[in-house]
């Protein structure tokens, strides 16, 4: 069989080795910080209901007096998107601290990234815990 | 060569990033490689064409699609491959890992760590929830769009205000035979295309199962971008001799384009009184 010369060879191989390369990325990030499988560059889109779209971003105020929950201005609506995609502590520090810059007086913060799980009998949602965080 | 580099720009023309400021230069760029053929055998344009089509999956961490990445990695692919010496063969091998790459890792997404996929939940919810599929949910799934509504309505108040779930919904019963037929097609497809692209020995069928995964999967999966980039790379890939599956790469990326412009199965559910 005729072999194609060695440097042909290799950069052929660039393309794909790339592809391979940020899908295992992709597949780690989704195993440390639940990077959405839908996104990231690692073809997991229509594999799984764990997407952005059906996560959703919960802030809360603690204080001694209970909890109390803080709504997302529409300013934070981006940040707040790709909290729900890529929900690593920084992401949620960062929301936090964008939430105290933007409302004076907030006490401590918890944000949560809730995700929805289907049951597989009648498809009732069920609300999944996938991040949280608490900034002082 | 010249006809892939051309159904390339096409492509690169057709769907471009969705910001302006990505989509423009990207658009010029492609524009002036059909226009001016020398232009587009130039590794150098290619390697701009890289760039245009690498930075936006910085600049929308983390939100760019699948399909974005797998264009900036055709458009890599192009430009080492016109710095070769037999380009033609350098990109044929490029393509065919591309898109055993792609399916490979989609088919371990679904048929190993997806904890829905394979039970066939995630077709039934999305059968529901997804508007690209409600036609089919109508068509073949005994779906009503009453059902779809009432579901559409219970998740978005799901989901936004944290109300409970209506014990009340049911599931239209031709759903779920519907959804297992879906999951079992797309497991044997994938992993079908993913092996025949990465193992020699059942390269005879590459062509037949991404043209059929073409002409099948976006009929009702409008992702046009990433069904233009497979037929894309399937015409790249493919042998001297195999005129008859590059014709039909180029039809089956028509085709795609005529699935999306074209309300068909709308027409279908009207014509046959199903709406």
């Amino acid at each position: 069989m005729h072999r194609l010369p060695p440097r042909v060879e290799r950069r052929a191989l660039v393309a794909p080795l790339l592809l391979v390369t940020l899908a295992l990325a992709q597949l780690a990030g989704s195993a440390a910080f639940r990077l959405s499988p839908w996104k990231g560059g690692g073809f997991g889109m229509f594999s799984t209901n764990d997407q952005g779209g059906l996560r959703s971003v919960r802030v809360l105020e603690l204080s001694a007096g209970g909890e109390r929950r803080v709504a997302l201005p529409q300013a934070l609506e981006r940040l707040q998107s790709h909290v729900r995609e890529a929900p690593q502590r920084s992401n949620l520090e960062r929301l936090a601290a964008e939430l105290r810059r933007g409302t004076e007086g907030l006490g401590r913060l918890r944000v949560e990234v809730w995700g929805t799980q289907f049951s597989p009998v009648d498809l009732a949602p069920e609300r999944v815990l996938v991040a949280r965080f608490e900034s002082r | 060569m010249d006809l892939v580099l051309r159904v390339c720009l096409l492509v690169l023309l057709l769907d471009a990033p969705w910001f302006w400021f990505q989509r423009v230069p990207l658009q010029l760029v492609s524009g002036l490689g059909l226009l001016w053929p020398a232009f587009a055998r130039d590794a150098r344009s290619w390697a701009l064409l890289t760039v245009l089509t690498s930075w936006p999956l910085f600049w929308n961490w983390p939100f760019s699609d699948n399909h974005d990445y797998l264009r900036a990695f055709t458009a890599l692919s192009v430009t080492l491959a016109l710095t070769c010496a037999e380009p033609q063969r350098a990109l044929r091998t490029s393509a065919r890992l591309l898109i055993g790459g792609t399916f490979f890792f989609a088919s371990l997404w679904k048929l190993v760590l997806s904890p829905d996929w394979l039970d066939g939940t995630f077709f039934r919810v999305t059968l529901l929830s997804d508007p690209r599929f409600h036609d089919l949910a109508v068509l073949l799934g005994g779906a009503s769009w009453e059902t779809l509504d009432a579901f559409d309505t219970a998740l978005t108040a799901f989901l936004s205000t944290g109300s409970g779930w209506p014990g009340a919904f049911v599931e239209p019963p031709g759903l779920r035979p519907l959804a297992l037929a879906l999951t079992a097609f797309t497991a044997l497809i994938e992993t079908g295309i993913a092996a025949a692209f990465l193992w020699p020995r059942l390269a005879r069928v590459r062509n037949v199962l991404l043209i059929a995964f073409g002409a099948t999967t976006f009929a009702f999966a409008t992702v046009r971008g990433f069904g233009f980039l497979l037929m894309t790379l399937g015409l790249a890939q493919c042998e001297e001799d195999e005129r008859r599956a590059r014709i039909a790469y180029v039809a089956t990326l028509f085709l795609i384009e005529a699935y999306r412009s074209v309300p068909w199965s709308r027409m279908l559910i009207d014509a046959l009184g199903l709406s």
